[in-house]
């Protein structure tokens, strides 16, 4: 069976029933006059289709996503969401993510820090994958805990991995050790 | 035997990747095709120059990123036809570029699946491997100090975190 078909009733329940973006923000309704993000986005994502992606190198589209979150600010991470839960190549989610911790305009360290948190449990281990290099990348000992949790439940050894090692170094280098 | 490195996202090899709507195949294969040809690392077969090869990937980087890798018999790549080409690589280690650089010479999708599924026929042997950051820096601190990389042909984070880290060990870096 795969994997993520496995988690979609624990994990990734446990994850909606634990994380919820209502916590950020109240929902909306929807404004015709606003721009349509969610379709920008998704155009962005069809565009990185085939794009090669190498850890902690700038890319096209990397480039394009983070000026498009500081441009839009709080609604285009609902939108983020919505688009990576959506789209066909977890490939390009997966880098969507990766690049979160460097947004740093117009979109708040805690909702980054939120978004990273939530697809710890995502059914897609691409996704998981990307959210543990994206919390390491930002580098908050507020993380342990949910890292902790995220340890307990991932079963693929190579995440089980990179869970521990981000734990690690993020005990190691905090104050007062 | 001769041994090959090729630099891939380790995720990529994880069960399932292509949640169903690609193979997982499919998706490794992206890690050996590139129009530009694919960068491959020539590595001895007691692995000697593998941690300078490791630093040199790294140097190339926007920021200090664990670096993931496969290394495999050469043997596979000859057996399968497809040729590795001698070829100067463009990392800031220039001894490494001109000595252990090369490129595969992969021109279509299927091809890139069969080096793919002859890498998974040999098991964990050729499994992605993972060198963590904090080993990454300090492989980066050891080259800049013994001059196989310039400390200011590193990218701005980068080259920040290795100044202080050789800074912190009070050494100064060869100019």
């Amino acid at each position: 069976m795969p994997q993520h078909t496995r988690l979609d009733g624990g994990l990734f329940g446990w994850a909606r029933a634990h994380f919820s973006f209502a916590r950020h923000a109240a929902p909306r309704r929807w404004d015709a006059r606003e721009p349509d993000l969610v379709g920008q986005l998704q155009s962005l994502f069809d565009s990185a289709r085939g794009e090669y992606f190498e850890d902690g190198v700038r890319s096209k589209f990397s480039n394009r996503l983070v000026s498009f979150m500081e441009e839009y600010g709080p609604p285009a991470v609902d939108a983020l969401d919505r688009v990576m839960m959506g789209h066909e190549d977890s490939r390009v989610a997966a880098e969507a993510l990766r690049w979160i911790p460097y947004v740093t305009e117009r979109v708040a360290y805690a909702q980054r820090l939120h978004l990273l948190e939530v697809k710890l449990f995502d059914p897609s281990p691409l996704l998981r994958g990307a959210a543990i290099s994206g919390l390491e990348s930002l580098h908050d000992a507020r993380a342990i805990g949910t890292l902790k949790t995220a340890l307990e439940k991932e079963r693929l050894p190579r995440l089980r991995g990179n869970i521990q090692e981000a734990l690690q170094e993020l005990e190691e280098t905090q104050p007062g050790r | 035997m001769s041994l090959v490195l090729r630099k891939v996202r380790g995720d990529d090899w994880l069960p399932d990747v292509g949640g169903g709507r690609r193979s997982d195949d499919d998706v490794a294969a992206g890690h050996f095709q590139d129009p530009a040809g694919v960068s491959l690392w020539t590595i001895d077969p007691s692995e000697t120059n593998l941690e300078r090869v490791i630093a040199a990937i790294a140097a190339c980087r926007d920021f200090l990123k664990p670096v993931e890798y496969l290394v495999f018999p050469e043997t596979i790549l000859a057996e399968l036809g497809i040729p590795l080409v001698v070829s100067e690589g463009d990392t800031p280690d220039a001894y490494a570029n001109s000595t252990w650089h090369r490129h595969l010479a992969i021109d279509s999708q299927a091809e890139a699946l069969r080096v793919v599924r002859a890498l998974r026929t040999r098991g964990a042997e050729c499994e992605p491997r993972r060198c963590p950051k904090p080993t990454v820096k300090m492989l980066l601190v050891q080259s800049v100090q013994s001059g196989h990389i310039q400390l200011e042909s590193l990218k701005d984070e980068v080259r920040t975190i290795v100044a202080k880290t050789i800074a912190q060990l009070g050494q100064a870096p060869h100019s």
